[in-house]
């Protein structure tokens, strides 16, 4: 799928997507992206997503490192807060699914939960390959149904873990007893590949 | 063959005249709703005679105030809004830049209809406050907003029952705040993307908007609030 650019050439993706402009763009597309693949229709309600926005950005800045060794490994934590607060609100509603799917797959088992988790990876993917020349590499859990109903069950008692199953996604080792914290000097899977140079030289 | 006369321009009407339209349909559709309750009393020819004449009032007035506004309008009310600009012209576009946000975010159902915009009283505030030097654009843009928020810019409509109420003003300060931090944001690449643009901004106001009623009454606290929304915008 494609996302959209960063705002402006001198403004790196991480910073347009603390744009509300950006992200409402973003998330429309992924919402046209995950129907076309799937079949499934959503409803989205933009001024829940706005909430979202707001709330997941007054997260972002609460725990934003000041340690540009950091950064990279913030992305997958901001990734994971925005997947925390999306099913919180819950801004999108899956209004129409395919007669006749396999509804042991994410996107039919929960259609709203694939919606939001491919959204984040996207992102984070994005973020990573444009500002830090990293890459992503989604775990095979991303299509495991024992995982997606572990996932379902857990945030729905625990908000929070979904910082740390996004990770399980991404194919990044997750910190399950508090996945709400982001742990400063964690030099996380996340970082991997990403050149050592650039990420020192990195400055927010 | 003889050729129609010109179209006359609603767009060019004088502010006082846009100004009075609103006040019809702010009127009429408060009246239909007023007789409501009585219409069901009513037999049925008079209540339809009653219902048709309204809407025609309102529409008529509607049809009028729906301003119309240029891209540039825009860039100019921005300006204005940062102090760059301040101009009788320019403050006159940013005034109808105002009216236009609120028209439509009254259109998107964003806020209630006894509310009512006065464009000349707009104006009138803008070209009251003039831009001090080194003052900031979130400093000149909240000391209009405090401006036109003690006015009558912005109020019941006359001779509408009720008084202004806390609810009525949260209403005019959200849709302040939506329009303020829209120009003072970035701007979009054309009208159709700036009007999608005044949406954002509402919504992310609304998402906003604890922060934004305990800031209000504190003009340094909103200068420092509403660049910062702008830039998340």
């Amino acid at each position: 799928m494609t996302l959209p650019d960063q705002l402006s050439a001198e403004m790196p993706v991480r910073k347009s997507a603390r744009r509300l402009r950006w992200f409402i763009a973003a998330f429309e597309e992924q919402v046209k992206h995950t129907s076309n693949e799937t079949g499934n229709r959503y409803s989205v309600d933009r001024d829940i997503l706005a909430k979202v926005f707001v709330d997941w950005l007054k997260a972002f800045n609460a725990q934003k490192p000041t340690r540009s060794d950091d950064k990279p490994a913030y992305v997958g934590f901001a990734a994971g807060l925005m997947l925390r607060t999306l099913i919180k609100y819950a801004p999108a509603r899956a209004v129409f699914q395919p007669g006749d799917v396999d509804e042991s797959k994410p996107a039919y088992f929960w259609p709203e939960g694939f919606l939001y988790v491919t959204f984040c990876l996207n992102v984070r993917a994005l973020v990573l390959e444009s500002d830090f020349h990293g890459k992503q590499t989604a775990s095979d859990l991303l299509n495991d149904q024992r995982t997606w109903w572990s996932f379902k069950e857990n945030v729905d008692t625990d908000p929070s873990l979904a910082i740390a199953f996004l990770d399980l996604f991404a194919g990044d080792e997750p910190e399950w007893t508090t996945p709400g914290l982001f742990r400063s000097g964690r030099l996380k899977e996340i970082a991997r590949g990403i050149d050592t140079k650039e990420r020192l030289q990195f400055v927010d | 063959m003889q050729q129609p006369p010109p179209l006359f321009l609603l767009t060019a009407m004088q502010k006082p005249l846009r100004d009075a339209m609103r006040g019809v349909a702010t009127f009429a559709e408060m009246t239909e709703e007023a007789l409501e309750p009585a219409a069901n009393m009513l037999p049925d020819p008079v209540r339809s005679t009653v219902r048709s004449a309204l809407d025609a009032l309102e529409e008529a007035g509607t049809k009028f105030i729906n301003s119309s506004i240029a891209f540039e309008d825009i860039l100019v009310a921005s300006d204005v809004l940062m102090g760059k600009e301040s101009g009788a012209q320019a403050q006159e576009r940013c005034a109808s830049v105002i009216a236009f946000a609120w028209e439509r975010l009254w259109q998107a159902g964003k806020h209630q209809h006894h509310l009512m915009i006065s464009e000349t009283i707009l104006a009138a505030r803008l070209a009251s406050k003039s831009p001090v030097s080194g003052e900031t654009p979130g400093q000149r843009a909240a000391q209009l907003l405090s401006s036109i928020r003690q006015s009558s810019a912005i109020g019941r409509a006359p001779g509408m029952p009720g008084r202004h109420t806390a609810e009525d003003q949260e209403v005019i300060d959200l849709a302040l705040v939506s329009t303020m931090v829209w120009l003072l944001a970035a701007r979009a690449v054309n009208l159709d993307e700036e009007e999608r643009l005044l949406d954002l901004s509402s919504a992310l106001s609304l998402a906003m908007k604890a922060d934004i009623f305990a800031a209000i009454d504190d003009p340094e606290h909103v200068a420092r609030l509403l660049p910062t929304l702008a830039a998340h915008l």
